[in-house]
């Protein structure tokens, strides 16, 4: 918390210059302390149903074996079944229950010359081929089976897929995305920055204005001004947004060209000219809604990385759009960026508070600062949220409606939070609600 | 809603020649066209910018108190809107949506999925008014190409970073 530059004193442009800049060479990788965690598909997660019966036998005649499996390879081929082996030791997996009667199969088997088993043995086995490691060792234990081993899919699970130097750019990236939700004048705060990771450039910067404007949600703002950046745009560049001018967008061909093709196809766009959000990242400090996740889907972005998750979020909480099969663009979501933190730093629990989109008063805990606390006391021009000024004050102001979810949620990384911060007199003045 | 439907339709013929997808979209408050608009995604470079985008942007410049117009307004639109369409309206509490044909890529109302469920109050959805001919107007547009979208689609490869 005091290592936190005085932000009041410098002009709000002055600010942004600086942010555009790599200040990031004096942190190393190892002082990460936030856990990326990809949103996958929930058929990755599932555990192994066994939700197919299957007539299982053996052979009393084992020198027969070969004949016979290709036998029922003919005969009885299983597609739906194709993850499976057909021989478990000396069982062997005939045909699903539903498919053919026992006896019948039994009389077929025999009429061929087979010496099967009595009677036949009933197993049930997973119908879904297994996707993961996990799901691979889970179904070998009821039946063995092959997996088509995703080694990306491993890593996306495991949350390794960057190094360390990309993992710091998503945290200085993370870090703009707060800062523009910070400054941003609605009552949500939520910010959007939308990067080509390529040129690793910031192309668009956008903070929240949904109070003025119910479509200004931060992602569509930074949409817009992706558009802005290629001549485009649909709405005025807010003072407090950033845009790469058109100029800069668009390198000479030959520099774009070698820089792009040097990362192996990242960038969708093939001209060299910047098409939608083809080839970017944008990074949210919460989880967006349908209509920005959405968005996003229509801008065809590369990756969405956000901090917290929303209780109205969809790309991992109500849905997952980003995986919609139906749809002509799907992308990668990573959630986690700068989070789990709060108690260290005063910045990245302002992201955790970001996420929560309808608190009411936590009122105040403050301040023993009391020349802020005057200022901010006499700021009746726009209702307080969030912690605008993080150093000595936690201001929280009412939104519309009220959560009973968000509200123990928050009440624990505040109070841990709280307990952190000498400044703050410990006291939480609030309103019943929440605490 | 009939009688709003045929002038969205003809609205979504004007965007067809336009080379602008085919989308005639009318917001209708107190029995009165308050904002009406087709997509402009090529002109603004912006994909967001769908038929009903740009008409609640018309109405939040146009009213104050746009809260509750919306609260009074009923969409009326030739292709069912897409998700991120279908969740801004519900999210505004709408009066409600009447679309002619469904939006196999992109629906937000039932095709690809139903955004009322993630929306406390959504409004009520009604469907397949005059739906055969704006469906006509889609074909059509399907048949040329988009042009601005790049030449060669590479699908993108995921790569390791
Ligand atoms: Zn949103
Ligand atoms: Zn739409």
């Amino acid at each position: 918390m005091t290592t936190r530059k005085n932000s009041d004193d410098e002009c709000e442009d002055e600010q942004r210059k600086k942010k555009m800049k790599t200040d990031d060479t004096r942190k190393s990788a190892s002082d990460i302390q936030w856990q990326l965690k990809a949103v996958l598909a929930d058929e990755v997660y599932e555990s192994v149903k066994t939700d197919t019966a299957v007539y299982v036998t053996s052979l009393t005649d084992k020198s027969d074996m070969s004949r016979f499996i290709k036998f029922l390879c003919i005969e009885y081929p299983i597609p739906k079944l194709h993850h499976l082996k057909r021989v478990n030791k000396s069982r062997i997996l005939l045909q699903i229950v539903d498919e053919v009667s026992e006896d019948d199969l039994k009389e077929k088997l025999v009429s061929e010359g087979f010496k099967v088993g009595e009677k036949f043995e009933i197993v049930h086995v997973p119908s879904k081929k297994p996707l993961t490691r996990t799901q691979y060792t889970e179904a070998n234990k009821i039946w063995p089976c092959s997996i088509h081993e995703n080694k990306y899919l491993e890593r996306m699970l495991t949350g390794d897929v960057f190094n360390g130097e990309d993992m710091l750019k998503h945290e200085k990236y993370m870090q703009m995305a707060v800062d523009a939700a910070k400054r941003g004048g609605s009552c949500e705060k939520v910010g959007a920055v939308v990067v080509d990771p390529v040129l690793d450039q910031v192309v668009s910067d956008a903070s929240d204005d949904r109070d003025k404007h119910p479509l200004k949600h931060a992602t569509m703002v930074a949409i817009d001004l992706v558009a802005r950046s290629q001549k485009g745009g649909a709405w005025p560049c807010s003072n407090l947004d950033f845009y790469l001018s058109p100029e800069t967008s668009e390198p000479s061909p030959k520099v774009e060209h070698k820089k792009r093709g040097s990362n192996d196809g990242e960038n969708a766009a093939n001209s060299g000219l910047p098409y939608l959000c083809t080839g970017y990242y944008i990074y949210l400090t919460r989880e967006p809604c349908a209509m920005c996740a959405m968005a996003l889907v229509h801008s065809r972005i590369l990756r969405t990385f956000y901090g917290c998750p929303s209780t109205n979020g969809a790309l991992g909480t109500l849905a997952k759009v980003h995986l919609l099969k139906d749809l002509n663009h799907r992308f990668e979501v990573f959630s986690g960026v700068l989070r789990d933190k709060y108690s260290l730093n005063a910045e990245v629990f302002e992201a955790a508070l970001l996420c929560i989109t309808r608190c009411t008063v936590i009122a105040t805990a403050l301040l023993l600062d009391p020349e802020t606390r005057e200022e901010e006391e006499n700021r009746s021009d726009r209702p307080l949220s969030g912690l605008r000024t993080a150093t000595s004050l936690l201001l929280l102001q009412p939104s519309r409606d009220i959560q009973s979810k968000t509200s123990s949620f928050l009440s624990s990384p505040i109070r841990s939070f709280l307990r952190g911060t000498p400044e703050c007199d410990g006291n939480l003045e609030c309103c019943d609600v929440i605490f | 809603m009939e009688k709003w439907m045929r002038v969205a339709l003809t609205r979504a013929k004007c965007a067809l020649d336009s080379g602008e997808v085919p989308v005639g979209c009318l917001f209708i408050y107190r029995d009165e066209i308050i904002a009406e608009g087709s997509n402009i995604v090529n002109e603004t470079k912006n994909a967001t910018r769908h038929a009903e985008i740009n008409c609640i942007d018309e109405i939040v410049a146009k009213y104050r108190d746009w809260r509750s117009v919306f609260k009074e307004t009923h969409v009326v639109v030739t292709v069912e809107p897409c998700i991120m369409c279908a969740s801004a309206l519900h999210n505004l509490e709408i009066a409600g949506i009447t679309y002619g044909c469904a939006n196999d890529r992109f629906g937000g109302c039932h095709s690809v999925l139903d955004a009322s469920r993630f929306y406390p109050k959504p409004c009520p959805v009604f469907s397949g008014v005059f739906g055969d001919e704006a469906m006509n107007l889609l074909k059509e547009f399907y048949k040329q190409t988009n042009p601005n979208a790049p030449e060669n689609k590479v699908k993108v490869k995921k790569v390791a970073a």
